[in-house]
């Protein structure tokens, strides 16, 4: 018997688990289902449904020996309890006896049932749960053949109660677990949900505005154990055994939820996350729950368009792939190669962007290739491979010890999931964390501390940071000597960070960035977590990527840094060196670079031809318009036609992520399969057979019959993605780390878990005797003075005016649309109210919004979505801008 | 030689005998289609999709049928009704209903499935086609046929219980 | 409804004062309020919402929990009826029947004109009085449909009489 392990006897088996477990999770060790309602592993336990009632025993205490008492065997009397106790709340003890299966534990099981289904409809045939609910299984299971109360005595409520546009109630179902409540509280940190009254009239409500505001309000539809909570999207789409399941991963953005496409005829019916602990636990987000609708939709492009007499026509294949070919041919023998350029969305899956880098610089001979369009534009992210997170990092386990620091990132709508995370990890598990950022997000409301930057002043927090771990004598001085250089020079140039300046500049107290410092460098493990909203510069990363090393957080597991990436494979685009000056696994290229996406769109390029896929910068700026109508030969391979499809010569139709199968990798490094799910529209292609077949066109012989055979390659060519075959990215998880009983997390698990693999950073190889990472410092642009106005920041919102998620109607209303968001002392000092339009003015430049007042922006700020209709931010701010200082006006 | 000739010769009478008796007796043959053919009461034929008094149908789409079709016959899409499109008294109807008749093998499972009693196998037996997709049946063909004036209107808060604010004490 | 009812927030600042160093003190503020104002205003409840910051639906789901809680502004007189076992089978569903000739109202409403309010309630503990009721403090037993009504007028007219006077 060990000091940290109780053993016990369940229904006469002996197991032993950790001490404070509770008996429900130590019977799940033996297989032993014990039936609950309330219950969820994620959520704290309740004890509401009384379902997991069983026997409980512990050996007799002599009161005068203090001993165990022991029968005329020699063996401990073991004394019940006279009242049998709900498993979900009681922990084990030591000798405790167990009895889930007793007669009596189950005649009171059969009770609870038949109270619970006193005034549950039998409308199981129409109800959307029906064949994978809990209550039904466990009623058969356990529950009783018929019921002794009287029908007209059921409890009626109003039928399809609608909790917003996404979520049904059908209150006469529920049985109150209160799962839907407390996930909105403890996990979503959203408190959308409550229960009123009590007894029979007890019901769920929300009082938000508007009704059920949250992000992640499909999960309650998952975690209901019946038919209660129902989404709006698959109402009635199908019943559940006619399902087909097939394992995808989310592409709506970098955290890379693991998904199932459950389909029918091919269509997709819904989604459902897929367990995967070490990335989305069993949550994903509105967005990627009802995103899909791009999927099946009739603007699919389903044949290829090439341009004659001025308009798109349709065209076979053969015919649109011979005049790519001739075209590049010819402009490659006048122009030479650098007459070529190509742009590639970070949506593609790894083996699209591979060939889509092998394709121009192999076939074409080429470096002007780039992903990073936007707001990415400057984007030169190597900090994953440098100091990225250790493999093996789990957010889901992160808590007591660790240190989170984000920076710049409002993580509730840029990464829904990775905030449940990191929340989760600071209110739940006890994490310090620091949320640093220019403006009021919802992380705030678990960050135990708030930095509140001037817009600009990112990187100077970041030095001063560094700068106060230094001064505080809180570096890990040897693990600098053994793995990094330089950091006499960086402590040189940090003099000029003290954090009384720092502060000055910052506006962020001194004794706070002393406190923050001291907190993350004293830390056991630290996570950085920075976004895009810290500003694009090298100068920020340097500082973060030195502050992870000189506080030795940075190559082991839950260590290091995490970028919060726009799409579902930036990371992905970057390991394969979609980037101008970066060959695939980060190597510099020979000789000189190529133009970056912003030097293609520039206009003054010289860029004669172009290919661009699944990327459509023609709808960010008119400048990057009038640079792609300037080109004599456009190739577009997408997937509707886009603004930038329209002004193509050649449109390619595509596949989308759920027609085919692939890779991404996330935010975390993690690599993941998905697999087919639905037959693409008419003669779409996948990207990289598109690839494929132009560079059969300019005499490549590539020999690709499959995504797995270009994975394969990349596996050989690419040192960083070794091992990471198809058969090893869809190996299913091992039992431990799945929950293979339903009735605990709320859903069914009808696709395989997989767990994706991580590649290695640079500072894990030198923790076993690699090269050592130099320290770098960079200075950071100077901060602007005051100016008179307002800081104006376009920001990233969840549901933004997109091109796939305009396809899905249920989140039609949620949709942002141009606006702008004051605070309440701002409008009332301009003197407009909720609606009203101003005029947004920098520059010459101006843009009429209409207000909206939000009570997270501060004063003097104003916040307003990028990527919607019209793009007006980033008229401001630029299409790679954050911020900027505007007039607002009363129209 | 005599014994064996009035032996046949019985015998043929014998079997005019029961000729000429079975001459006089009803037919059991039908001369179909000429004449209607009776079946027995529990016949199971043709399903039909049966409606409601007030001529909602009874069907809710809740395809039990087809989970319980052991020849995977039938094809269920349910959708959901409203006050202005209702065709069924609950939440849920069969917005596609289709049997394939060709490989229907008429064994009842449906019915027997059927949480309404919606569909039955009735007694029409002719089901003979001259195009192989026309023995693919829609909801149409198999819907009881019904006068469609004299379906009753239900408004939603006739079916279900609308507390204008259920939150009240 | 209860907005026009001029609801002075100003009130709750002592309340929230008293109480502003007690964690979980939000039943006793609900009680203070409901002391200010006769029931729980829904501006009232916004306003703790924001000031515990704990959500609206929180402070819904406990104002509604509790059967001394009333989110609705109730009238001068109040009847409580027990409809506990003895008192149902004594006949409280006739008092019920009774009062809604009389008044027009049932359990859980108030008369249009202010005066009564009548709310069922689970035992008394006065079974031997079966069927019980409770009229401002004023506890009859043994009451009989008849009986009740002109009691509960001559006790809404008294008080009017006494307040003329």
């Amino acid at each position: 018997m060990s000091d940290n392990t109780v053993t016990l006897i369940i229904d006469g088996h002996q197991v032993t688990v950790p001490k404070g477990t509770l008996i429900v999770d130590a019977a799940k060790q033996i297989e032993n289902e014990i039936p609950v309602f309330c219950y969820h592993t994620k959520m704290d336990p309740v004890g509401m449904c009384r379902m997991c009632l069983v026997e409980v025993g512990t050996p007799a205490i002599n009161r005068e020996t203090r001993q165990p008492e022991l029968d005329e065997a020699g063996k401990p009397v073991i004394r019940f309890f006279p009242k049998p106790m709900t498993a979900c709340t009681t922990p084990v003890s030591e000798g405790m006896v167990v009895k889930v299966d007793s007669e009596s534990a189950l005649e009171k099981r059969k009770g609870i049932l038949e109270f619970l289904l006193t005034s549950h409809p039998l409308d199981c045939p129409v109800c959307d749960k029906g064949g994978e609910c809990p209550l039904q299984d466990l009623t058969i299971r356990h529950g009783p053949g018929n019921s002794r109360f009287d029908y007209e005595d059921k409890q009626r409520f109003p039928k399809r109660y609608p909790l917003g546009d996404l979520i049904v109630l059908d209150m006469e179902r529920c049985i109150i677990c209160t799962r839907c409540v407390r996930f909105q509280e403890e996990i979503a940190h959203d408190p959308a949900l409550a229960v009123e009254n009590r007894g029979r009239r007890a019901h769920i409500v929300s009082y938000t505005d508007p009704v059920f505001d949250s992000h992640y309000s499909g999960n309650t539809a998952d975690v209901c154990p019946v038919g209660a909570l129902t989404t709006r999207d698959f109402r009635f789409g199908a019943r559940s055994w006619e399902l087909t399941n097939a394992p995808s991963v989310c592409n709506h953005c970098g955290v890379g939820c693991n998904t199932v496409l459950s389909t029918r005829t091919g269509q997709i019916k819904r989604i459902m996350p897929r367990q995967n602990e070490a990335v989305n636990e069993v949550w994903i987000c509105d967005k990627g729950r009802f995103g899909h609708h791009f999927n099946g939709s009739p603007n699919r492009l389903t044949t290829p368009l090439v341009r004659k007499d001025g308009e798109l026509v349709e065209a076979s294949w053969a015919e649109a792939l011979d005049l790519v070919g001739q075209k590049f041919a010819a402009i490659k023998e006048a122009g030479g190669a650098n007459a070529l350029g190509g742009i590639a969305g970070a949506r593609l899956s790894n083996e699209d962007l591979y060939l889509f880098q092998k394709l121009f610089r192999d076939v074409i001979g080429a470096h002007n290739i780039d992903h990073r369009v936007g707001l990415s534009a400057t984007l030169e992210d190597e900090t994953a491979y440098t100091v990225g997170v250790g493999c093996g990092t789990d957010l889901s386990r992160t808590g007591k010890g660790a240190a989170i620091l984000v920076i710049g990132s409002d993580l509730d709508q840029e990464a829904p999931v990775l905030y449940l995370r990191v929340a989760g990890a600071a209110a739940k598990r006890g994490a310090r964390l620091i949320n640093a950022g220019g403006r009021q997000t919802k992380l705030d409301a678990q960050a135990q501390t708030s930095l509140r930057y001037r817009y600009g002043t990112a990187t100077h927090l970041a030095l001063g940071l560094l700068a106060s771990v230094v001064e505080q004598k809180l570096v890990d001085e040897a693990g600098i000597e053994a793995r990094a250089t330089g950091f006499a020079e960086l402590k040189k140039a940090l003099q000029n960070y003290a954090t009384a300046k720092v502060a000055d500049v910052t506006g962020v107290d001194a004794e706070e960035i002393n406190a923050a410092a001291k907190a993350f460098a004293e830390a056991d493990n630290g996570i950085i977590i920075f976004g895009l909203e810290a500003g694009n510069d090298s100068a920020l990363r340097a500082a973060l990527e030195a502050l992870a090393l000189v506080t030795g957080h940075a190559g082991e597991a839950d260590n290091g840094l995490i970028a919060v990436l726009p799409h579902a494979n930036s990371r992905g685009a970057a390991d394969m060196g979609v980037v101008p000056d970066r060959l695939p696994g980060y190597a510099p290229v020979d000789g000189e670079a190529g133009l970056s996406a912003q030097e293609m769109l520039a206009g003054e390029s010289g860029l004669k031809g172009m290919l661009i896929a699944g990327v459509d910068p023609a709808a960010e700026s008119e400048a990057y318009q009038a640079a792609l109508e300037g080109l004599d030969f456009l190739v577009v391979q997408e997937l509707f036609l886009t603004e930038t499809a329209k002004l193509a010569d050649v449109v390619l139709p595509v596949k989308g992520a759920a027609e085919r199968d692939g890779t991404f990798t996330n935010l975390e490094r993690r690599v993941q399969a998905f697999d087919i799910g639905v037959p693409a529209p008419g003669l779409a292609w996948a990207d990289w057979l598109v690839l494929v077949a132009i560079a059969g066109r300019l005499g490549a012989e590539w020999l690709y019959a499959s995504a797995d055979g270009v994975m394969a390659e990349i596996t050989q060519q690419v040192p960083l993605y070794a091992g990471m075959e198809f058969e090893n990215l869809t190996a299913p998880v091992s039992l431990e780390r799945k929950t293979s009983h339903y009735i605990y997390e709320g859903m069914s698990f009808t696709a395989d878990a997989r767990e994706g693999v991580q590649w290695p950073t640079l500072a894990e190889n030198n923790a076993e005797g690699g090269p050592k990472l130099p320290l770098r410092f960079i200075e950071p642009a100077p901060v602007a003075g005051d100016e008179d106005g307002f800081t104006l920041v376009g920001s990233r919102f969840l549901y933004d005016g997109g091109r796939l998620l305009a396809e899905s109607q249920v989140v039609e209303s949620r949709i942002r649309q141009p606006q702008i968001l004051l605070s309440k002392l701002d409008a009332q000092r301009l003197g407009v109210a909720n609606g009203d339009e101003v005029t947004v003015s920098q520059n010459g430049v101006s843009v009429a919004l209409p207000v909206k007042i939000n009570r997270m922006v501060a004063e003097g700020t104003a916040v307003a979505p990028r990527n919607v209709a019209g793009r007006p931010v980033e008229k401001l701010v630029g299409p790679g801008g954050v911020y900027a200082t505007v007039k607002v006006e009363k129209t | 030689m005599i014994k064996e000739v009035v032996t046949s010769s019985t015998e043929i009478a014998r079997a005019m005998g029961v000729t000429i008796k079975y001459f006089f007796t009803k037919p059991v043959t039908h001369q179909f289609p000429d004449e209607p053919v009776e079946v027995y009461p529990r016949f199971r034929g043709r399903h039909v999709l049966k409606r409601h008094e007030n001529g909602l149908e009874r069907c809710i789409g809740c395809a039990l049928c087809a989970a319980a079709c052991p020849t995977d016959c039938i094809y269920v899409e349910a959708a959901e009704n409203t006050d202005d499109e209702r065709y069924s008294p609950g939440e849920r109807y069969a917005k596609v209903y289709t049997i394939n008749m060709l490989r229907c093998i008429f064994c009842g499972y449906c019915a027997e499935a059927c949480p309404t009693e919606a569909v039955v196998l009735e007694h029409d037996f002719a089901l003979a086609e001259y195009d192989r997709w026309d023995a693919i049946y829609p909801k149409e063909r198999l819907l009881e046929p019904h006068d469609a004036s004299k379906v009753v209107v239900v408004r939603d808060d006739e079916v279900f219980v609308n507390v204008s604010r259920w939150g009240k004490k | 409804m209860t907005h026009e009812n001029g609801i002075d927030l100003a009130l709750m600042d002592e309340v929230f004062q008293k109480y502003s160093q007690q964690k979980g003190a939000l039943i006793p503020i609900l009680q203070n309020a409901q002391d200010i104002y006769g029931f729980l205003p829904q501006e009232a409840l916004q306003l703790i919402a924001d000031k515990m910051g704990v959500s609206i639906g929180k402070v819904y789901g406990v104002a509604t929990f509790y059967a001394q809680f009333y989110l609705e502004k109730r009238g001068r007189h109040i009847l409580k009826l027990c409809d506990g076992t003895a008192c149902h089978v004594k006949g409280t569903p006739l008092l019920v029947t009774a009062l809604g000739d009389g008044y027009h109202i049932q359990p859980g409403e108030t008369t249009e004109d202010g005066d009564l309010t009548i709310e069922i309630v689970y035992c008394l503990g006065s079974c031997a009085l079966a069927p019980v009721t409770i009229l401002d403090d004023q506890v009859m037993g043994r009451m009989r449909p008849e009986m009740m009504v002109r009691k509960v007028q001559k006790h809404i007219k008294d008080a009017q009489k006494a307040a003329g006077a």
